[in-house]
């Protein structure tokens, strides 16, 4: 392999890696932070501990996110140096404004999560979960401010070789920044909230309509049910953007190849490139233009208006696009049904239902990898769309075999703290099964 | 152009908090087999970095970002060409976090042990790597075109590197005892305290050897010196700081022993930064390099990134003072929060 593919591959296995556990500790923060608010205002002494139980869990999380975030600040410079000196007047301020406003939050009141039970009052301790949430989804922001500018660079201007701010309002808040933040966040907490029903579901298996369980599936079914149907909302609004802002993207997830007014919505298809069609479509007519343009003969742009060198990888995208959204789907009619249950009384009862919540839990964590899968992808073969191509990116000193031997080193890291993390969580939810 | 030299400063602030506060707990992992003799007092010294060393590491990855931003040349060259010192540096930070979390968490006093030996030697890497990076920086680099460096791994580990390397490795071996005398008691405040003494004494020494090879093998780092003599007041002010923080230990006020030892690294990293001014990496071989101007972003992003930083430095002045004063005072043996 050539050194751009192994940059590339280096890049998606540590971001890939290090996004497994980023959304998981959002997810579980916001659970936590609803959980404590129960304990503060009713006292139940349960909630407590749920909440000493979620935190012992959510710390194993965290350090994993943290020690494989450290990365992610560092192999811009590392693997791609030419674009580092080309985005560094823009592109270095999220990351900073990251650290210094997200990073410092997050340790500082995750170090009171995890020690300070006993030091602090129970309002402040109250609060402090709070600010982790709060430190989480702030960082989210960052960091989804700069992968959007490589999505919608705006706020700029090229001088010589490099790319300089002009408005930096513009480049924060670039046209798709708030889609993609909103859109992301509200998967974190679906995928935080899908674990810990697993976990619920799993503790009420093993011990029938125990307290503890009970009233961690509860509150935590609701949060579930209200972003599983936001999620509809917010990835619609992300997804005219995307049809507007980067409309070849959209042309590669849908699989349009001709340009057409009324353009379908695919449910299911197989893109054929060399036949430049989607065979064995499943369409909804015309849904495509309505969705973008609230018109259902509004022109949509296909994949052929542009020359096929810059085309995305159009299979990785539409099915990682099509598994995203029918995951979607899913985790709304699981959870809308577990609400239902629950308004009939047979929430904890239905085992079969506690099992499909089981089988589940991982489900999000998945629809989030594909989904980011889908927008970095898409982009392709831009690392600034329609700026800059990812193979004029890579760095210039940089030799293959050295990205292959971090390629190396990093994989045996990340399955030593994959491992530990799987065995550690284990152990706790036995050691709480065995107690109930 | 007062701007470039403000994040010129800023930068250098950024590394020196980093070293003083993630330096404690890197000492206390290089000692955590000679300060702990048993599993319980290992437990002990993880208990006493538990809530800091998260917020500590913070600091280098603001500086990993603010570099980015500020000088995004310097972030691009440098780190590419530190290719694989950087892979490993991560790799070690990952493998010290890996034993840092999950050590107390393991069930068997085996695999705890095991961890603690990853403890030890990746706190160990991690500085050597550090130290031996910021010999190289203040040596100079063989830059290609001006900004590319070639020499890949081999060429980074100098006689002189190295030594800088062994320098950082016992700076931080005496901070670290500092610190585990302030949050310890007992056996292992005993042990922390005969370390710290021998370890001043040592760095002394080697600050003095440091001082001396420098001016003779990189006369050109002692220009800034040279044209603003009132400068070489601070060559001395260094060791100054060590004697005191001797004399603290002497006395058991372990507090005054950790800030004038904190205040030695201040001064170290002053004399370093003017030293190299105005290069962030200098070149070896020319009286060029990648100075504060010719790496720097445009005069837009660096102010905006002041803007961002001052609003900002204020609550992580209050968070770290905060964590301090609510984990302040001795780590008991039994702590079962955990």
């Amino acid at each position: 392999m050539d050194i751009v593919m192994l940059s590339r591959v280096q890049f998606a296995l540590t971001a890939a890696f290090h996004f497994l556990f980023p959304p998981i500790s959002i997810g579980m923060a916001m659970v936590i932070s609803v959980i404590e608010f129960l304990y503060y205002k009713k006292g139940d002494e349960i909630y407590k501990e749920i909440s000493k139980f979620l935190i012992k869990i959510f710390s194993i999380i965290f350090a994993a996110g943290v020690a494989t975030g450290i990365i992610m600040e560092f192999q811009f410079g590392t693997n791609w140096s030419k674009y580092s000196e080309f985005v560094g007047d823009i592109f270095g301020s999220p990351l900073a404004a990251e650290a210094i406003f997200a990073f410092f939050l997050e340790s500082t009141f995750l170090g009171v999560l995890i020690f300070g039970r006993e030091k602090v009052s129970k309002r402040l301790y109250l609060i402090s979960t709070f600010l982790v949430l709060f430190g989480s989804i702030l960082s989210a922001f960052w960091i989804i401010v700069a992968n959007s500018w490589m999505q919608t660079p705006a706020g700029f201007e090229i001088q010589g070789n490099r790319a300089v701010i002009t408005n930096f309002f513009e480049a924060v808040f670039n046209p798709s920044t708030m889609p993609r933040f909103v859109h992301t966040v509200v998967g974190c907490i679906i995928t935080g909230t899908f674990i810990i029903m697993a976990i619920s579901a799993y503790l009420l298996l093993k011990k029938e309509n125990n307290d503890f369980g009970k009233k961690m599936l509860i509150p935590t079914l609701f949060i579930a049910t209200v972003f599983s149907i936001l999620q509809l909302f917010t990835g619609h609004w992300h997804a005219v953007q995307v049809t507007r802002t980067q409309p070849i993207k959209m042309a590669a997830f849908e699989g349009v190849f001709d340009t057409q007014k009324g353009a379908p919505m695919s449910l299911f298809g197989v893109p054929d490139t060399d036949e430049e069609r989607l065979k064995y479509p499943i369409l909804i007519p015309k849904m495509l233009s309505i969705m973008a343009e609230f018109d259902p003969n509004a022109e949509i742009k296909g994949l052929k208006s542009v020359d096929k060198s810059i085309w995305p990888p159009i299979h990785l995208s539409f099915f990682s696009y099509h598994i995203m959204i029918g995951l979607g789907m899913f985790f709304i009619g699981i959870t809308l049904l577990g609400l239902f249950f629950y308004y009939r009384g047979m929430l904890v009862t239905s085992k079969w239902y506690l099992y499909a919540l089981l089988f589940s839990g991982l489900l999000p964590l998945i629809s989030m990898q594909v989904g980011w899968m889908a927008a970095e992808i898409g982009r392709q073969p831009w690392i600034v769309y329609n700026i800059m191509k990812t193979s004029d990116g890579i760095s210039v000193v940089t030799s293959a075999q050295e990205v292959l031997f971090s390629i190396v080193l990093f994989a045996l890291i990340f399955t030593l703290i994959l491992l530990l993390v799987i065995y550690l969580i284990r152990k706790e939810i036995i050691k709480k099964a065995s107690v109930l | 152009m007062l701007l470039n030299n403000i994040w010129y400063f800023l930068i250098g602030v950024v590394f020196t908090v980093y070293i003083i506060l993630d330096g404690f707990d890197l000492g206390v992992g290089i000692l955590n087999r000679t300060l702990g003799k048993t599993d319980s007092e290992r437990k002990r010294l993880y208990y006493a970095i538990g809530p800091f060393w998260d917020g500590n590491e913070v600091w280098l990855l603001t500086g990993g970002g603010a570099l980015f931003a500020a000088f995004p040349v310097v972030y691009a060259s440098v780190f590419s060409g530190f290719y694989l010192a950087l892979m490993l540096l991560l790799f070690f930070l990952i493998l010290r976090i890996v034993a840092l979390e999950f050590r107390n968490k393991l069930e068997s006093e085996k695999n705890r042990l095991f961890f603690d030996n990853i403890f030890l030697i990746s706190s160990l890497l991690i500085v050597l790597l550090l130290g031996v990076a910021l010999g190289n920086i203040t040596r100079g680099l063989e830059l290609i075109d001006g900004k590319h460096y070639y020499g890949g791994l081999m060429g980074l580990l100098n006689p002189y590197s190295i030594f800088v390397g062994i320098f950082a490795i016992s700076v931080v071996v005496m901070h670290g005892a500092s610190f585990a005398m302030i949050k310890l008691d007992g056996d292992i405040r005993e042990r922390a305290k005969k370390i710290n003494r021998y370890f001043v004494i040592i760095n002394l020494v080697l600050y003095i050897f440091n001082i001396i090879i420098t001016r003779i093998l990189l006369p050109q780092r002692f220009i800034n010196f040279s044209n603003q003599p009132v400068l070489y007041s601070l060559l001395i002010i260094a060791p100054i700081f060590l004697i005191l923080s001797l004399i603290y230990n002497r006395k058991e006020k372990y507090l005054a022993n950790f800030l004038t030892g904190s205040l030695f690294i201040i001064s170290i990293m002053t004399i370093f930064g003017i030293g190299n001014y105005p290069y962030l990496v200098p070149s070896i071989s020319q009286n060029n390099g990648l100075d504060i101007y010719n790496s720097a972003s445009s005069g837009n992003t660096l102010r905006n990134m002041l803007i961002i930083t001052l609003i900002g430095l204020p609550f992580v002045l209050f968070y770290t003072i905060y964590v301090h004063r609510i984990f302040k005072g001795v780590v008991k043996a039994e702590n079962d929060t955990y």
